[in-house]
């Protein structure tokens, strides 16, 4: 199952119960929730209970460049330095020495993949991602230097404003698509803090091509992190495997992540809607939707929609039930989607559920029901442009 | 159309108002009245209660006290006051962990919420579950009914009724869509901040609060006086309605 | 640049071992003499040196200072010394030497001699059968592959620089390490000169810019060349255009479809073709082993 559980703060026994309940195929492992021993006994625990299961370690080594930074446990382990600046980038020792760390700590792990370091870039022309390309050639470089080791995923992590440009991104990739390597761990950043965020035509488009020329036409084994459900149509154009975890923060990449926190509300119980292809309040929009008897258009036929089914808002919906089920809804899409056997059919099927859950929101909307903007169909239009406009683009 | 007033401005007119009651049909015995309390979900602009029956003061501090946390919340909306509930049950309904479980039966017990009349069996004290207070919440908009209606709504998981309040000039947009309203039973007053007057347009309608964990989150803060984002905040306050 | 003036008896005087030697023909920069020695049959090519001075002063590290045509063609016997495939032109037994003939200073080194004819020959009679294209097409592919693996485009793969021998036809690319030979002649039957910047790659024209290109490139014109064969049209320029309006196709347009012009070719050649045309390096094949593996796929009969 291609959908892998985006590590995080808080995990108790969610994601074995996600491997247990078959939603799951692997996890994204973050060493900053994690200390070093705990997050080495979990990834032996883990392989020795689920046969087949992918775990993946992201090495987060781009925390390393912000500042301020809030990098929990990070410090704990032996690759990671905390504040480097640009200069501490330009010497290839320097590099050489950040990429061999992180390579032999993880080999020290057992894990299905070697996921290289990083750091985080706005553009495809700025100096940080010439950095990024070179972290990823010296990570081809030391890997090959390495005895027996796993394959190597390149970690690229991305601003989403990055993606407004096609031609930078082309560039890119002629650079990319060149290296003779596994494939590519990829986090995209998102602007918009809010849940779930917005997000652009043109960098949801380009995000989608990005996707297809490395999974589907070049091959490369392609994994994206917190992609929430969008990850229904990267999964469309070829790749591998999509995270998505149990906080809004797990589920969508923001600097805040590894930021000091400003404070706030804990956030609000939400509950994902296959028709919908969105997470929706629990109150007042699932509430409402049962108010006006629509609950039979929304809810997702997960074995946790019992609940809701009476009265949503009375019904008791913590965290990790409201992530199991996440995980079901997702996961079933995903392997609706991979039924198909063409990229082109399975953009057809993706154009069809999205076409769908827009119709499902004017039925609501008509009935009464008011979503916020990000939880309403907004989302679903930009979807649907995008996906249509890369079918063109692409000429399927 | 142009704005001729603020939403501060329609407040204020409510909160001189609300005591004369031409909001409703009804007459409420008002109780306490709280601007931008704060929910579990949200922060209405107004909260009154109804008056019913006196709570002790005693009762109110170990309410507050007790009540502070959502997790006592959650394992008070579980429990009855003649169906004792058993931990294990507790534990699978509540979503809370076993740690925390134990400690919020502690804490409630020691408060005197919740009594355990058979060993890791609880119920809900009689003088509790008589602590029916009503909630009546309101939202201020000038013009935007929709945002208002969608966090009424969220209002209705603790409030027994619920009320918008719309500048009078543009009230008239909420017309079309009376049905509306009557579905999610939500009421629409009219403030017009000119004359200082108001005027019930849509009655809204009584039901019991559609989340028990919610209400018992409003509860406590509620008698907490808990409101605005601080204490501190001079826009809140509480008035004591005549 | 000039042709040298050398006959067949200047060589004979300058290498006694050969046996004999042919009336040379002239390819480009160079007169090409088919010559034998013993039982060996190979081609003997003699280019003008440049005006500085040939293996003789030294730089303050102590290397020589070549002209252009001697490095080019140093380069290009390296490479075809260095490349494992019988689709690349193998070195012949004279290695590369530095001569005065008749008073010019000259270079010479030998490649094999191939019984045979030249791509752009063959295609003056019409285009190739599908399973010669296919087979054109692995050749081709086998032959970058060999050059990409000691680190070297071609960077001028066109008809012309592609040889079918007699017998066994295999095709064998030619020529190696030349960029751009302004003296080519390339589909003679319009009586246009056109140069082979028809047969460039996107990257190629755009490199001063980008500074970025890899075997893929070699694709590229390889995916121009198989559409030449199987359609007898240039998927970029037609007769009386000028080489810049090509260029500007090849970096801007679309070709027609192949199977608007050969509709019995199989869907998946046309396929491959076309995404040998991708404008972006991202879009054609990763590996030349995908390609072969997709030639491998395309029904013959």
């Amino acid at each position: 199952m291609p959908v892998y559980a985006q590590h995080g703060y808080g995990k108790t026994d969610k994601v074995e119960l996600g491997l247990q309940q078959g939603s799951l195929g692997g996890v994204i492992l973050s060493p900053r929730d994690e200390k070093p021993t705990k997050l080495a006994a979990f990834v032996e625990d883990l392989q020795t209970a689920f046969e087949g299961v992918t775990v993946l370690f992201d090495p987060q080594f781009y925390a390393s460049t912000i500042s301020p930074v809030k990098d929990g446990n990070l410090p704990e382990y032996p690759y990671y330095q905390s504040v480097l600046t640009r200069a501490r980038f330009v010497s290839p020792a320097d590099l050489q020495q950040y990429v061999g760390q992180t390579l032999n700590y993880e080999m020290t792990l057992g894990l299905d993949r070697l996921v290289s370091p990083t750091i985080m870039f706005s553009d495809f022309s700025d100096p940080w991602s010439q950095i990024a390309l070179s972290l990823a050639q010296q990570s081809i470089a030391t890997h090959g230097q390495l005895a027996d080791p796993p394959p190597l995923l390149l970690s690229l992590v991305m601003d989403e404003t990055a993606l407004r440009n096609g031609d930078a991104l082309n560039e890119f990739l002629d650079i990319i698509t060149a290296w003779d390597v596994e494939g590519f761990y990829i986090v995209v950043r998102r602007t918009d803090r809010g849940y779930p965020a917005y997000c652009e035509e043109i960098v949801l488009r380009n995000q989608m091509y990005l996707a297809y020329v490395l999974a589907e036409m070049n091959n490369f084994e392609v994994v994206f992190g917190y992609t929430d459900v969008l990850g229904v149509l990267l999964h469309a154009v070829g790749v591998a495997a999509t995270g998505t975890g149990w906080h809004n923060s797990l589920r969508q990449f923001s600097l805040s992540r590894f930021q000091p926190s400003t404070g706030g509300s804990p956030p609000r119980p939400r509950y994902t809607s296959q028709t919908l292809l969105n997470s929706i309040l629990v109150v007042p929009e699932l509430a409402g939707i049962q108010t006006v008897g629509q609950m039979g258009n929304v809810l997702s036929g997960t074995a946790y929609d019992g609940v809701m089914v009476g009265n949503p808002a009375n019904a008791t919906w913590p965290p990790a039930t409201s992530c199991l089920h996440h995980w079901e809804v997702v996961s079933d899409l995903v392997e609706d989607i991979a039924s198909y056997a063409t990229v082109s059919e399975k953009l057809d099927r993706v154009d069809e559920l999205i076409v769908q859950g827009v119709a499902t929101y004017g039925l609501l909307r008509n009935a009464g029901v008011v979503f916020e903007p990000s939880t309403g169909s907004r989302d679903l239009e930009v979807w649907l442009r995008s996906l249509r406009a890369f079918r063109q683009n692409v000429g399927l | 159309m142009k704005r001729e007033f603020s939403e501060q401005q329609l407040s204020e007119v409510f909160e001189r108002q609300i005591g004369k009651r031409l909001w409703t049909t009804k007459r409420p015995r008002i109780g306490m009245v709280l601007r931008e309390m704060q929910a579990h979900q949200g922060q209405p602009d107004f909260v009154i209660s109804i008056k019913g029956r006196t709570i002790p003061r005693g009762l109110i501090e170990r309410i507050v006290d007790g009540v502070s946390r959502p997790s006592a919340a959650r394992v008070l909306s579980l429990l009855g006051v003649s169906a004792a509930r058993s931990e294990e049950y507790l534990l699978k309904a509540s979503g809370l962990s076993g740690k925390v479980l134990v400690e919020t039966l502690r804490n409630l017990e020691e408060r005197r919420l919740i009594d355990q009349p058979r060993r890791g069996r609880f119920v809900l004290r009689h003088e509790i579950a008589m602590t029916n207070l009503e909630f009546w919440a309101f939202e201020v908009k000038v013009d935007d009914w929709q945002r208002a209606l969608y966090q009424g709504l969220q209002y209705r998981t603790f409030a027994h009724r619920v009320s918008i309040v719309l500048g009078e000039k543009w009230v008239h947009r909420v017309e079309p869509h009376r049905k509306l309203f009557g579905t999610f039973g939500i009421g629409v007053i009219a403030v017009d901040p000119q004359r200082s007057s108001l005027r019930a347009v849509i009655e809204a309608k009584r039901r019991a609060p559609t989340s028990r964990f919610q209400y018992w989150c409003a509860l406590a803060r509620f008698l907490g006086q808990r409101t605005g984002p601080t204490r501190a905040n001079p826009r809140v306050q509480a008035i004591l309605a005549r | 640049m000039k042709l040298p003036l050398v006959s067949s008896d200047d060589l004979k005087n300058v290498i006694p071992a050969l046996t004999t030697i042919d009336a040379p023909t002239a390819g480009g920069q160079k007169l090409v003499f088919r010559c034998t020695m013993g039982e060996m049959c190979f081609a003997l090519k003699v280019m003008l040196a440049g005006d500085a001075v040939v293996g003789g002063e030294t730089e303050e590290d102590g290397e020589d200072i070549l002209d252009e045509v001697t490095a080019r063609a140093k380069r290009e016997v390296a490479i075809i010394s260095a490349c494992e495939t019988p689709h690349v032109v193998k070195a012949g037994p004279i290695p590369l030497t530095a001569a005065e003939i008749n008073g010019q200073k000259t270079i010479y080194f030998s490649e094999e001699w191939i019984e045979g004819r030249d791509l752009s020959r063959i295609l003056q009679d019409g285009s190739l059968s599908i399973a010669d294209v296919v087979e054109l097409g692995r050749a081709m592919t086998l032959a970058i592959q060999a050059l990409w693996e000691v680190k070297k485009i071609h960077r001028d793969i066109k008809p012309g620089n592609i040889m079918r021998r007699d017998g066994a036809g295999h095709f064998v690319l030619l020529d190696m390490g030349i960029a751009f030979d302004p003296l080519d002649v390339s589909l003679t039957a319009a009586g246009v000169v056109i140069g082979t910047m028809i047969y460039v790659s996107p990257e190629q024209v755009e490199y001063a810019k980008k500074r970025q290109m890899d075997f893929r490139s070699d694709c590229f014109s390889l995916g121009m060349v198989m559409y030449e064969a199987v359609t007898g049209r240039h998927p970029f320029w037609v007769p009386g255009m000028l080489s810049q309006q090509a260029v500007g196709n090849i970096l801007m347009s679309n070709p027609e479809r192949p199977r608007t012009y050969r509709p019995e070719m199989p869907a998946e050649l046309e396929r491959i073709i076309l995404r040998l045309l991708g404008k972006q390096p991202h879009l054609r094949y990763r590996t030349c082993e995908d390609l072969l593996a997709a030639l491998g796929e395309v029904p013959l009969t």
